[in-house]
């Protein structure tokens, strides 16, 4: 019988790949997390079975409406009389702007009226709603 | 001198603490990342936009009216129970309405009135069956 070789690390398995397929989940997971944390304001948005999921979600700005009333542009929190002012500074920076309403299922309607209002005295008419496209 | 223990392997790094840090943290990452579902979109043109050239004929106008349990009342007359996400009935019947109007070279144009306290949710319900039937011209009236 032929002699074994000798390898002195023949009973360490070769761990590198393993650890470059980790350190990859890793960093996908931090990258996920801090998004997620980075750009929502946490709402339950409404279920819409005929909505669609956009391929481009460039030139809008996101407004959200929480259950309470309160309004947010982008992830600060403002009061209605400001928002106007802000659609219509973004209208003259994207003419084609549409403005994203995150609006909580359970707000009522007056507070969505009243974004409504707001963006057409910025001169946006159009108005997406965020929607889930089923509940699961 | 002392002798050293494992001759063999001293030129290897012991990974081992690295890997269990690694894990950890892999799984507290994880653990604490909830995937986020994706956002959809349902789409409104407010009125405001659409400049009609002056010939163009009256569209058929159709109203509905939310209360504010969610029941949905199309031209006066109620048509789904309160509660439900999907609004077959209603459905139904905007898809023949708009049929005809289709057949008689009519626009459908639906004039939306929400009880100023119903929820958000019942809204978007009947935005959902309009988009399902494909009447584009929606209007907010005072509920």
């Amino acid at each position: 019988m032929k002699p074994r070789p000798i390898d002195e690390t023949t009973d360490l398995p070769d761990l590198t790949p393993m650890i470059d397929i980790v350190f990859l989940l890793i960093v996908f997971f931090m990258t996920v997390a801090n998004m997620q944390v980075m750009q929502q304001v946490e709402i339950d948005v409404p279920i819409a079975e005929s909505s669609t999921i956009p391929e481009d979600r460039a030139n809008r700005i996101t407004v959200t409406l929480k259950d309470d009333g309160s309004i947010y542009y982008g992830p600060t929190l403002v009061v209605l009389d400001d928002l106007p002012a802000i659609i219509s500074q973004n209208k003259s920076d994207v003419p084609s702007l549409k403005v994203y309403v995150r609006a909580d299922a359970r707000v009522p309607f007056k507070h969505v009226r009243e974004v409504f209002a707001a963006t057409a005295k910025g001169g946006v008419p159009d108005v997406v709603f965020a929607t889930f496209q089923s509940d699961k | 001198m002392k002798a050293r223990h494992s001759q063999i392997h001293e030129d290897k790094v012991d990974l081992t603490p690295m890997i269990d840090i690694v894990f950890l943290l892999l799984i507290f990452f994880m653990v604490t990342t909830t995937i986020v579902k994706e956002e959809a979109d349902l789409g409104v043109k407010l009125p405001s936009s659409m400049a009609a050239p002056p010939d163009t004929p009256l569209p058929e106008q159709h109203y509905i009216d939310i209360l504010v349990d969610g029941t949905v009342l199309l031209n006066g007359m109620p048509t789904d129970n309160p509660g439900q996400t999907s609004l077959p009935n209603l459905t139904r019947t905007l898809s023949q309405l708009k049929e005809s109007s289709d057949r008689a070279g009519l626009k459908t144009l639906v004039i939306i009135q929400p009880d100023p306290e119903t929820y958000q949710q019942s809204v978007v319900n009947v935005l959902n069956a309009l988009k399902a039937v494909g009447i584009t011209s929606v209007s907010f009236g005072e509920g």
